[in-house]
């Protein structure tokens, strides 16, 4: 006779979380999209009380701090009786429906994907948390391993690690991808359009599909660059409203518990949101930065025994002169700051100049340009026709009228180069950590972190997609224009 | 109506080049399949996610015909029959024959039809040469998917053209 197992704990919390969302939201995507990115908190603080409590105590941690968000959630929200409308009691129902099916498909089927050697590191991390074994990392691994995941991980059953958690992940990071154009468009057609579009190419493009299952955190990135760039398009139009900016700081905590160099990645979200916010909002500004080194710190300080550099003082530095320049940024912005620095797209993208002028002296370029070239054209990188999709889409997108506001299609497609960039030098850190005297940022196969963290950059697809294909159907329509800059200097709504 | 042109389009292309994604690369990799147990504890020592010999070999080649990432990356990795040893086990590497060239062994024929499953059946990594690291190299790893799992299934690991090295199991290549 065969068991279904379904871990009831981390279903339940994942529902609650979802319930939390839809108080907080309202729609079921983003709320989906909220419930997997609380998750990544929710259990990294539960993991971390486990410290003080016992191993024992992680799932019993873990349901009680999602309850916690839930009841705060229907308190703060004024129109928290939408949670328990028909249709929402019904989107409950479906949300818990998928996260019991896939952890039973994927038990049944015995689906999983652990081949990599980062996967032992995560799974072998989450198996000792849950045993109260857990010995600090240190060096290299301490780095780009991380802390949320295996903290997820390590709720599993009976010495597991969570059957069927990432799949949820990819699937969330789809829908919000989604979303975004939503966000942009305003209208449900163009948004059903794209993510139709989009499907066919990211299930068989195998680069991207490996991360269904990949034990990993790239799929979390692309989750969590999605829900930052529907905020980011949402802050540039017409201002984030309190649950946007509870979700903003939800996603950056996420990525403060991920992993340490993931401050880095998500830098140029934390430039911009500083940068349009600084001066009307500023505590909101230094926020942004203010929970990511909070998370940082909160890991860094108790399971990790050094870095590659600064030794045992790293794990404090790096996100102390985060916190300090994060302040820096926000006074001199609230200083000297007009609308040219914080309502146009060029400190986007001198910032990225900067960057990329650095990564081109400090790095083998261009080994790691060929290497790249070969990954994303020559099939090495499993990608596929899928680059020349990408190409083709946005070549054409130029023959055709702007849908979106300008301004605000600079400043996106400014926080993704930003993001590309900065990337780009944490590779140089790494392959500097390795002892390498002029690393590269790209070698050869599916394996290369380039390669594999490229999934991250998906939710930008949808910006020459949405100018491709234009809007259709009247109803909800909305043609952004410079009315977007405008609504800025609104009050922000509250509630 | 250009709108809707487009949508048509844009859709078009997105299905032609699904579909020329399904066909483009073996997707043993995407996952395992059938893993016995979720537990680290058990999955790491008895190597239960290799299903897919492809998402071992491939992942960790590194210059010099080095494994990657394997305990002090400063200090250039494993050989390649190291890091065989590393990812199937001491056992389960036999290098006390000494090396055979293939093509001394093999005519044209049965190298043309081992280029054939290289460029069809196996899957293509392209990585420094082990015998010559400035050099570029195809390694191929190939197996009879209907053989996945099956128990003492033997590997050869040889050298077929000047630039061109396949892995294999030996219901493909047995060499006497």
């Amino acid at each position: 006779m065969t068991v279904v197992s379904i871990n009831f704990e981390v279903t339940a919390a994942l529902v609650m979380l979802f319930a939390a969302g839809l108080a907080m939201s309202s729609g079921p995507i983003i709320a989906y999209a909220h419930a997997l990115v609380a998750f990544v908190s929710v259990s990294s603080v539960a993991v971390l009380l486990s410290l003080i409590l016992g191993p024992d105590a992680i799932g019993h941690v873990a349901l009680i701090l999602s309850s916690l968000l839930l009841v705060l959630s229907l308190v703060l929200h004024h129109s928290r009786g939408i949670v328990f409308r028909v249709r929402n009691l019904a989107f409950l129902g479906l949300f818990g429906l998928v996260v019991s099916v896939s952890q039973v498909v994927a038990r049944q089927f015995g689906l999983s994907s652990v081949a990599f050697t980062d996967g032992h590191t995560i799974i072998q991390m989450a198996e000792a948390f849950q045993a109260g074994s857990y010995e600090p990392l240190g060096g290299v691994k301490a780095l780009k391993r991380g802390f949320a995941l295996p903290a997820m991980q390590s709720l599993g059953l009976n010495g597991e690690y969570v059957v069927g958690l990432m799949p949820l992940f990819f699937l969330a990071a789809i829908l919000a991808t989604g979303w975004i154009v939503w966000v942009l468009t305003g209208n449900r057609k163009t948004a059903v359009a794209i993510t139709a579009i989009l499907v066919p190419i990211l299930l068989t493009t195998e680069a991207l599909a490996r991360h269904t299952f990949l034990m990993n955190t790239h799929s979390i990135a692309w989750l969590i660059t999605a829900v930052l760039l529907g905020y980011a398009a949402r802050a540039a139009k017409e201002g984030l409203s309190r649950a946007d900016s509870i979700g903003v700081l939800i996603s950056f905590t996420a990525v403060g518990f991920l992993r340490f160099d993931y401050l880095l990645l998500f830098a140029g979200f934390t430039f911009f949101f500083i940068l349009v916010n600084a001066r009307s909002r500023p505590v909101f500004a230094l926020s942004t930065v203010f929970v990511q080194v909070i998370a940082t710190l909160g890991w860094t300080s108790t399971v990790v025994i050094d870095f590659p550099f600064f030794g045992p003082l790293g794990a404090f530095i790096v996100p102390l002169v985060a916190m300090v320049g994060g302040g820096v940024l926000v006074w001199i912005i609230r200083r000297y700051g007009n609308d040219l620095m914080t309502q146009k797209a060029y400190p986007l993208f001198v910032t990225a100049g900067g960057a990329a002028v650095l990564v081109i002296v400090l790095t083998n370029t261009s080994a790691s340009l060929k290497s790249l070239g070969i990954n994303l054209f020559f099939g090495e990188g499993l990608w596929g026709f899928t680059v020349v999709f990408v190409i083709l889409v946005t070549g054409a997108s130029y023959f055709r009228p702007r849908v979106l506001d300008k301004a605000i299609a600079r400043q996106l497609a400014g926080i993704g180069a930003l993001t590309v960039v900065l990337y780009l030098f944490s590779k140089y850190g790494d392959g500097a950590t390795s002892g390498s005297s002029l690393p590269g940022f790209s070698r050869v196969g599916f394996g290369d972190s380039l390669n594999r963290t490229l999934v991250t950059w998906v939710p930008f697809l949808v910006l020459p997609l949405i100018r491709l294909l234009g809007l259709w159907g009247s109803k909800g329509t909305v043609k952004v224009s410079a009315s977007g800059l405008n609504k800025r200097e609104k009050p922000i709504p509250q509630g | 109506m250009r709108k809707w042109m487009s949508l048509a389009l844009t859709s078009v292309l997105a299905l032609l080049v699904g579909t020329a994604n399904m066909t483009f690369a073996i997707r043993d990799g995407t996952l395992t399949t059938a893993i016995p147990s979720f537990k680290a504890s058990a999955i790491i020592p008895n190597r239960l996610w290799m299903e897919a010999p492809m998402q071992v070999l491939h992942t960790f080649m590194g210059a010099n015909g080095s494994m990657l990432f394997v305990g002090q990356p400063a200090s250039g990795g494993l050989s390649f029959l190291d890091r065989l040893r590393f990812k199937l086990g001491d056992e389960q590497v036999d290098s006390s024959k000494s090396p055979i060239d293939l093509r001394r062994i093999f005519g044209d024929e049965d190298l043309a039809m081992l280029s054939e499953f290289v460029q069809t059946l196996s899957y293509r990594s392209l990585q420094p040469c082990p015998h010559n690291p400035a050099a570029d190299c195809v390694i191929a790893v190939g197996w009879n998917r209907e053989r996945t799992k099956e128990v003492d299934m033997r590997w050869l690991a040889t050298r077929i053209s000047e630039d061109t090295y396949l892995i294999v199991d030996d219901s493909i290549v047995r060499v006497e």
